[in-house]
């Protein structure tokens, strides 16, 4: 085990160094001099070139790169160009509306693709796997921000139960909060959960025709412990993998869905960024997200390693 | 000696290029004879057609603005309505599949080529050149697409050629790594060891050889990336980084649309309603070329 484990760190830190490398360049490749912003439109000569001494632009690129990274690893992303905070306390700023979001389309998701996806197993073939299937084939043909609009127009504009956009804070007001929460957690949900049923759905029925169910259920047991304490626990594995890959998408999902519902979340912040070329914002956010990204993923790796042997000991076959 | 190599090399080739045709048409016919193989088939060549046609097909100009006709409802001029300019919202949308096409599809003929050459000489070669590209597309695959994009609109500026870029790279990883794959295993069978004995160089051995017996899962994968790219470019355009107005983009159509929900709903419900039919499309073909490909395959 503690071989796998070293084996997999290794195998992500050259990874995260190269990301780190792309996001660094994307810095000093933009157009633009970063001192300018910094000394302002009407700096004179000496007043740039002392700002650019502050700023270490004067150093060559490697410098420059290791002491991006050094102060990077403990949070100093710099100063935003254009509001002229430090990027860390912006992040801090948007990071809990944006986990709120993911938080509660996980929660969802799951409990809907597990309920579907386990409804979908026990009923193959039947009228309700098919619609369950169909429902999930359209859900996942449906982009989340034109699915966001559309459940505006129709709970908010039409029927009006829910607000259409904004955020409150849930330690202010929890009803309202989750008031608000509701459409954005629904529409970042939708995909997920039908590409978990798709997943429980499949693992389940491999699981299923597997000798050991059968032998539980020649013993006697109720088909609700076969189902819940000797199939789900094993189908659960390989769904582990595809919740950990699905990370992604709720990231990239939540960046969109946050400009549908004006969540203000690390999304709007990143958007604002780009849209105001303020790199030192992008940069920061992007490197807190890649990293995220791949922690989540290796965590994932590794847990599949304990729940699965024969991923632990390298027994993949091929690659 | 090298002559009658030569001329038996030119026969196995005649040989080998009249089975390649009918794995294409075998294949297609697979696809399509499935109900939902038909029915995704049909869909994207209704929008193909659609995007191809459009200077005909649409009854307006999809930049002209009819002063007076901000925001009307649909109605027999304007089959969609209109919107906040007074452009008819119909004409825009046809149009608005020239971008969601063309996007789509050079991105994935860039992500294509870049990731099976490169997934080609990883696979046949291994060693450190493997390890360095795939390292590479490791870290590629680190960012999340919408991430890629937000990236390459940082650093180039947003525009629709710019988004295409940046699903092309993103696209990339997937590409490499199914076709390493295939060549790890395809690389130790004997019709390889065959071709080496007759004196085939590795350039030939790996295009020649190697490459049409690892088409079949990068074709699923084409229909994969195509949907995948149609949908982040509408994504990205729907949050401003990506086609920018006039352009008549799904994405950058919801985008405004988003402002006028109360007055105008058909404008946010339309360009999205294309947008669906044309992922519906794509993913129905993926679906259909996996189980036509392999039968073997699970069906998720």
């Amino acid at each position: 085990m503690t071989a796998f484990v070293a084996r997999r760190l290794l195998q992500t830190i050259p990874v995260l160094l190269l990301s780190s490398v792309a996001i660094f360049l994307l810095l000093r490749l933009a157009p633009g001099d970063p001192a300018q912003y910094i000394a302002g439109p009407d700096a004179s000569a000496e007043g740039l070139a002392a700002a650019r001494r502050e700023m270490g632009l004067d150093q060559p690129w490697p410098i420059q790169y290791a002491v991006w990274l050094t102060h990077a690893v403990r949070g100093d992303f710099g100063i935003a160009f254009v509001t002229r905070y430090p990027v860390w306390d912006l992040v801090l700023q948007v990071l809990p509306a944006t986990i709120e979001l993911a938080l509660a389309a996980l929660i969802l998701s799951t409990a809907l693709g597990f309920v579907l996806g386990v409804v979908g197993a026990l009923r193959e073939g039947q009228f309700v796997d098919l619609a369950v299937g169909v429902l999930n084939a359209i859900a996942l043909g449906v982009p989340n921000f034109w699915l966001g609009l559309i459940l505006i127009i129709v709970f908010a504009l039409v029927l009006r139960w829910l607000p259409p956009s904004g955020h409150v804070d849930f330690v202010r007001d929890p009803g309202q909060s989750l008031r608000y929460l509701t459409l954005p957690a629904i529409t970042l949900a939708v995909q997920l959960s039908a590409v978990l049923a798709r997943f429980v759905r499949a693992s389940l029925l491999d699981v299923l025709h597997e000798d050991y169910v059968r032998t539980a259920r020649a013993k006697g047991l109720p088909e609700r412990s076969v189902i819940v304490r000797h199939a789900l626990r094993n189908a659960l594995i390989p769904v582990v993998t595809v919740m950990g890959l699905q990370f992604g998408r709720l990231l990239g999902g939540a960046v969109i869905v946050e400009a549908v519902f004006g969540w203000p979340g690390i999304g709007s912040l990143v958007i604002t960024g780009v849209v105001a070329r303020d790199y030192t914002v992008v940069q920061g956010v992007l490197t807190l997200l890649v990293t995220t990204f791949v922690l989540i993923n290796l965590l994932t790796d590794l847990l599949y390693g304990v729940l699965d042997p024969a991923v632990r000991l390298g027994q993949k076959g091929g690659a | 000696m090298a002559a009658t190599l030569g001329s038996k090399t030119q026969t196995l080739k005649a040989r080998r290029t009249q089975s390649t045709d009918s794995f294409w048409l075998a294949a297609a016919k697979r696809v399509v004879r499935q109900p939902l193989g038909l029915f995704g088939v049909s869909l994207t060549l209704m929008v193909t057609l659609v995007a191809l046609l459009a200077p005909y097909l649409a009854p307006h100009d999809p930049f002209f603005q009819y002063q007076g006709q901000e925001l009307v409802a649909p109605n027999s001029v304007y089959p969609l309505g209109t919107d906040e300019m007074g452009r008819d919202l119909l004409s825009r949308v046809m149009f608005g599949a020239r971008i969601s096409l063309s996007v789509g599809g050079a991105s994935v003929v860039m992500g294509g080529l870049v990731g099976v050459l490169s997934g080609l000489l990883s696979g046949y070669w291994e060693g450190w050149v493997d390890a360095v590209t795939m390292r590479l597309w490791d870290s590629v695959l680190a960012f999340p697409p919408v991430l890629v994009g937000i990236a390459v609109a940082a650093l180039l500026g947003p525009s629709t050629t710019n988004v295409a870029i940046a699903l092309g790279i993103a696209s990339i990883p997937q590409f490499a790594r199914l076709t390493r794959a295939s060549v790890l295993v395809e690389k130790h069978k004997e019709y390889v060891t065959a071709a080496r004995c007759l004196g085939a160089s590795n350039p030939r051995i790996v295009l020649r050889h190697i490459f049409p017996n690892t088409v079949s899962p990068l074709l699923v994968q084409l229909a994969v990336a195509m949907a995948f790219a149609v949908l982040l470019e509408a994504g990205l355009s729907f949050l401003g980084i990506g086609s920018q107005p006039p352009e008549a983009s799904w994405g950058t159509m919801l985008s405004t649309a988003r402002r006028f929900l109360v007055e105008a709903p058909w404008y946010g419900v339309f360009p999205g309603l294309a947008l669906v039919v044309l992922l519906l499309g794509l993913n129905f073909v993926a679906d259909a070329a996996r189980t036509a490909l392999d039968p073997h395959r699970r069906q998720y």
